[in-house]
């Protein structure tokens, strides 16, 4: 009897036992229930999406405020357990772009839905706002629905379409060949403008080497690239060259070059761009040959108009009345002129069209400077004007054409002289500084007026002066004095305040033996 | 080489005009025996009996033009030393460099001046050898 109580009492020790923990392990669950149960809400209302869970007989169980906001629904219109077709009801219907077509909101919420099959789709809502809508099924039978506004995505997206779209036809539409090639010289992308100038379809040259564009001599494409890749080279960035290249049916072609670096994620391309300049050559040759037999034809007439004048005021047909002398020589004078003119187009047309030789030489500035004055000093007398260089003038070295060096002294002394006022001095300076020399010609004469100043560079250019002095020029000197000065790797500049005469300076780079055997090398 | 001074010139050009101011230049101005002619070809007939010390000869003419009738001077027994001064209105430093590889003696550039042109001449020819 012992026994059996005292079995009894354990077991209902026991039973006890379980029965508190189980209660326990209930409410443990039934908390973490509850917790999950909150922190699904609290994601749901957080989510920018819009979501809606329905059952397995797709009655709703779960949705956030973001839902109904997409679907125009108010809070009174939903509650739990309503069934889809009732929610659908409500909503104002929207046409879905799915893959296969487009289907009706309803329709596609009641058959795919139903038959718990995944789908994504967007569609447009009257008010032009874009919804990208999904729908997956769970593994509990569940089916979840969600929203997403992808009205500024879709737009972003329709601008950089547009704004693609839109640099490709310009860069199709435009004359110049566009072509890309990454550094080992293969063509990545080729332009309308490349097919027109090349003559080959992109298919044809695409992931091919640049080389098969370019004649076999001459500086190369790849080269070009190469010498930019190498950084040894002077080449700066964006710098144009005019090279030739190939077109697909074997003619050459001139063009100018320009390129400009990228750099894409890791990978560097180099952007070509590629103007043909066939017809500017051309331009040029006709240009060249036009000035070159007008110079011609104009010569032949003036060698007789000038030499019959020449001979005429020379006695050599007898002595001259003194006023037919002095028409004699007004004649001559302005035959004279006529014969600079022609000559200073002639130099002009050379020099702009890159024709003219220009022999560079390792000389001292100081000699030619003073060869120059000696030139000139004669030309000044005409005008009761002096040369004088400073004695304090240094010297230097500088590699220079000697020939159109004096060409450029010569028009700044003649220049000085004519404007200086009778018994004026013209003070010639040379100084130099580590880099550069520079050599100073100064007058006394009026100045240049301010308004001048601007075009004293100009073709053509002569203020306009009542002094008659003036008249004597061709007005191209000076264009030619700086395309010269240019073309030797120097410059020109002046200063001049009014009745306080004008400083022309011209400067060169200062160059020593060796760094001129250098560049000879180079 | 000397042959003393220089007496006298043969002036081939096609314009009259410059023929007849050459001719006083360097006939009236500078003393010299000067004779002309309007092309290569009658240049070659007169050289058969007149050898002049210097022979100036236009560039530009129709016909045989300057250069051809110097070949045809230098392939003729009897002219292929007469010296050659070329007178161009062309006279671009690269086409001097050719008349000069051709054996010119001298370049002189159209105009030129009248009075001096004799003077010209004579400092090219002297320049030659020939003082």
């Amino acid at each position: 009897m012992l026994i059996a109580l005292a079995i009894a009492v354990v077991l209902l020790c026991i039973g006890g036992a379980v029965a508190l923990l189980i209660h326990r392990g209930r409410r443990a669950a039934e908390h973490a229930l509850a917790e999950a149960g909150e922190l699904l809400r609290s994601s749901l209302e957080n989510v920018s999406q819009g979501v809606a869970i329905f059952d397995r007989d797709l009655r709703l169980i779960a949705w956030n405020p973001r839902y109904l906001e997409l679907r125009g629904l108010g809070a009174a219109d939903v509650r739990a357990r309503m069934r889809l077709e009732e929610i659908l009801a409500c909503a104002a219907p929207l046409k879905v772009r799915l893959p296969s077509g487009t289907v009706d909101s309803r329709g596609l919420h009641v058959s795919i839905a139903a038959e718990r099959m995944p789908f994504d789709g967007e569609a447009v809502k009257p008010d032009g706002s874009v919804l990208r809508i999904r729908g997956r099924p769970m593994s509990n039978g569940h089916y979840v629905v969600t929203y997403a506004d992808v009205t500024d995505l879709r737009q972003s997206e329709i601008a950089y379409r547009e704004q693609a779209q839109y640099l490709s036809m310009l860069l199709d539409n435009l004359p110049d060949a566009i072509v890309t090639v990454d550094a080992s010289g293969t063509i990545q992308s080729w332009s309308n403008g490349a097919e027109r100038l090349f003559g080959y379809k992109s298919e044809e040259v695409l992931r091919r080497n640049v080389a098969m564009l370019l004649p076999e001599s001459g500086l190369s494409l790849e080269e070009f690239v190469q010498r930019y890749l190498d950084m040894q080279s002077s080449i700066p960035r964006g710098v144009r060259r005019e090279i030739e290249v190939l077109h697909k049916n074997g003619r050459r072609i001139p063009v100018d070059v320009g390129m400009s670096e990228m750099r894409i994620g890791q990978r560097r391309v180099f952007t070509l761009i590629v103007r043909d300049i066939s017809e500017r050559r051309e331009i040029e040759r006709l240009k060249s040959s036009f000035v070159s037999t007008v110079s011609h034809e104009l010569r032949t007439p003036l060698t007789s108009i000038s030499g019959s004048l020449g001979l005429l005021a020379g006695g050599v047909a007898g002595e001259l009345p003194s006023k037919a002398s002095r028409l004699i020589e007004i004649a001559k004078q302005n035959c004279e002129r006529l014969i600079r003119l022609i000559n200073d187009i002639l130099d002009l047309e050379k020099a702009e069209a890159g024709r003219l030789a220009i022999n560079l030489e390792l000389q001292q500035v100081r000699p030619i400077v003073i060869h120059a004055i000696e030139m000139n000093r004669a030309y000044a007398q005409n005008f009761g004007v002096t040369i004088e260089l400073d004695p304090e003038s240094g010297d230097a070295p500088v590699l220079v054409d000697r020939d159109r060096f004096i060409q450029v002294l010569t028009n700044l002394l003649s220049n000085a002289a004519k404007f200086s006022p009778r018994g004026g001095t013209v003070r010639v300076r040379i100084a130099s500084d580590p880099d550069a020399v520079s050599v100073a010609v100064h007058d006394d004469g009026p100045g240049i007026p301010a308004a001048f100043r601007p075009s004293v560079f100009q073709k053509f250019a002569q203020a306009d002066s009542s002094d008659s002095r003036a008249k004597g020029g061709t007005g191209l000197g000076l264009s030619i004095a700086k395309t010269l000065m240019e073309r030797l790797g120097g410059s020109i500049d002046f200063e001049s305040s009014d009745g306080r005469g004008t400083t022309f300076r011209v400067s060169l780079p200062i160059r020593h033996a060796q760094t001129a055997a250098r560049n000879a090398i180079a | 080489m000397r042959r003393g001074q220089l007496k006298s010139v043969l002036y081939v050009d096609d314009e009259p005009d410059i023929r007849e101011v050459v001719e006083m230049s360097l006939g009236v101005v500078a003393g010299l025996e000067v004779r002309t002619c309007e092309s290569g070809e009658s240049a070659l007939q007169m050289l058969e009996t007149f050898k002049p010390d210097v022979i100036l000869l236009d560039v530009m003419m129709p016909g045989m033009d300057g250069a051809a009738t110097f070949q045809r001077l230098r392939a003729t027994p009897g002219l292929e030393d007469i010296p050659v001064i070329f007178m161009t209105a062309k006279a671009l430093p690269q086409e001097v460099a050719r008349f000069r590889e051709l054996g010119a003696i001298g370049v002189i550039a159209k105009p030129f001046d009248a009075m001096q042109l004799g003077n010209q001449v004579r400092a090219i020819w002297e320049g030659f050898g020939n003082a």
